[in-house]
């Protein structure tokens, strides 16, 4: 009697055991995983909620809206080639990205400008043989860079430029808008909770299903990969961008040469800071707040960030982390960094 | 009779056991060279094995990474203690290059999600 409870007691751990071991590997208690290239960069994405060929449509989608975004082979790329005097009408997703891309714009005092293109084309930053361009031709694209000179037709969706050799550019806004597309996308199919990383863009979304907050390391700028200066706890998920000029640049006459333009030099940003990092619930504002503080710098940034809820925001310099807004608890520093 | 089907349970019960125990974390290989880290691989999610030559010319150190160890293959150093450290497997593993000041380390899981940068 005695061993046919022992035996039965067997039987149901090992069932459950049985339940739990397979139902962790089958189930959606794993998450999928997934790599792959696109927007110019690496993209990770790992999702609990959803099988593989939920991931593989949310990398169809990336492609949908890089033929979109792209300034040289996408619709913004036939905008830029064709809006010179004429009106091009866009798609919607362009013009509400447009419009609030020039929003952000005028709320960063210009810092952010969609319309830099003339300016990073010039610079070729990525090109093959960058060099500093003449400081004519660097006056030229500055004026041709000017956001009051691109009019948006609000009744039919259009975009006209009122000098030629104008180009909208949306580098800085393009990646964390995907990610914030691809969260929904993700959502909508299922998804309860998941962490996307697009080339060093990170965004969170839903409880981490072993029940703690997701943590975010923060790379300390011009520091080989692995070498942290913070990591940050992120209680409600969200997404954390950082813009540095570490991440491509070029070397003329013992000079560097970094890929944050500041619009009102139509230089890289001589800001002496190392990097920045921006924590918010959406990818967009966190992608292109990054570039604008860098360029802004942390006097004028502060002021800045403040305008935008539920925003924080981390100025490197110099081994120390001078941090704004509400998560400024939830960081912290490591090798030597401070705050 | 009974005594085998038991003995079934009991192994059966072992390897349920393992599946719920057992679940593998994240393991990385860390690679350092004059004191920096200069890789990090990701060996849980390797799919086949790779070779990969670190440092040029009078420092080079051949490293195979598969999906569970890493290993110091070759190296061009005079006391070759590097490779004669041979396969790592567990966190913490180490094969140390002195005169080359490279380092091959084994990790465990982060203890972040991701890294912004």
């Amino acid at each position: 009697m005695k061993r046919k409870f022992l035996f039965l007691g067997c039987l149901v751990l090992l069932i459950v055991l049985l339940i739990y071991g397979i139902g962790r590997r089958y189930w959606q208690i794993a998450p999928v995983e997934r790599q792959s290239y696109g927007l110019h960069t690496r993209l990770g994405m790992k999702v609990w909620g959803v099988d593989q060929q939920v991931l593989s449509q949310a990398f169809d989608l990336i492609a949908k809206y890089e033929g979109i975004l792209d300034p040289e082979t996408g619709e913004l790329g036939r905008v830029n080639v064709g809006a010179y005097d004429h009106g091009v009408v866009v798609s919607d997703t362009l013009w509400e990205l447009l419009q609030r891309s020039v929003e952000a714009s005028v709320k960063t005092s210009f810092a952010f400008n969609p319309a830099l293109g003339p300016v990073i084309r010039l610079w070729d930053i990525n090109g093959s043989h960058p060099h500093v361009p003449s400081m004519e031709q660097i006056d030229r694209a500055r004026k041709l860079s000017q956001l009051d000179d691109c009019l948006f037709n609000h009744q039919v969706h259009a975009v006209r430029f009122q000098k030629k050799g104008m180009g909208l550019y949306l580098g800085a806004v393009a990646k964390g808008f995907v990610a914030d597309r691809v969260k929904e996308f993700l959502i909508n199919n299922g998804a309860y909770a998941g962490i996307l990383d697009f080339g060093g863009n990170i965004l969170t979304f839903g409880n981490k299903p072993d029940g703690q907050s997701w943590t975010v390391g923060l790379r300390a700028p011009f520091k080989s990969v692995a070498d942290l200066a913070a990591v940050v706890t992120l209680p409600n998920g969200g997404s954390v961008v950082t813009s540095g000029p570490y991440e491509q640049y070029f070397e003329q006459d013992g000079k560097r040469y970094h890929h944050i333009f500041d619009p009102q030099s139509g230089c890289p940003s001589d800001q002496p800071l190392e990097a920045v990092t921006v924590i918010a619930e959406k990818s967009e504002i966190a992608d292109l707040l990054s570039t604008a503080l860098f360029v802004l710098g942390p006097d004028k940034g502060k002021t800045i960030v403040e305008t935008f809820e539920g925003v924080t925001a981390v100025f490197y310099h110099d081994h120390h982390l001078q941090v704004v807004g509400p998560l400024a608890n939830q960081i912290q520093p490591r090798n030597g960094w401070t705050k | 009779m009974k005594q085998i089907s038991l003995v079934l349970l009991l192994l059966l019960l072992g390897w349920g056991a393992t599946l719920l125990v057992g679940h593998q974390n994240g393991r990385y290989a860390i690679v350092e060279i004059d004191g920096k880290i200069v890789d990090r691989v990701d060996l849980t999610s390797l799919q086949r094995q790779m070779t990969k030559v670190y440092g040029a010319d009078a420092n080079e150190n051949v490293v195979q990474f598969t999906q569970h160890s890493a290993a110091v293959m070759k190296s061009n150093c005079r006391d070759q203690i590097c490779v004669r450290a041979g396969v790592l497997k567990r966190k913490g593993d180490a094969a140390v290059c002195l005169p080359h000041q490279f380092v091959l380390r084994i990790e465990g899981d982060a203890d972040y999600d991701g890294m912004a940068q």
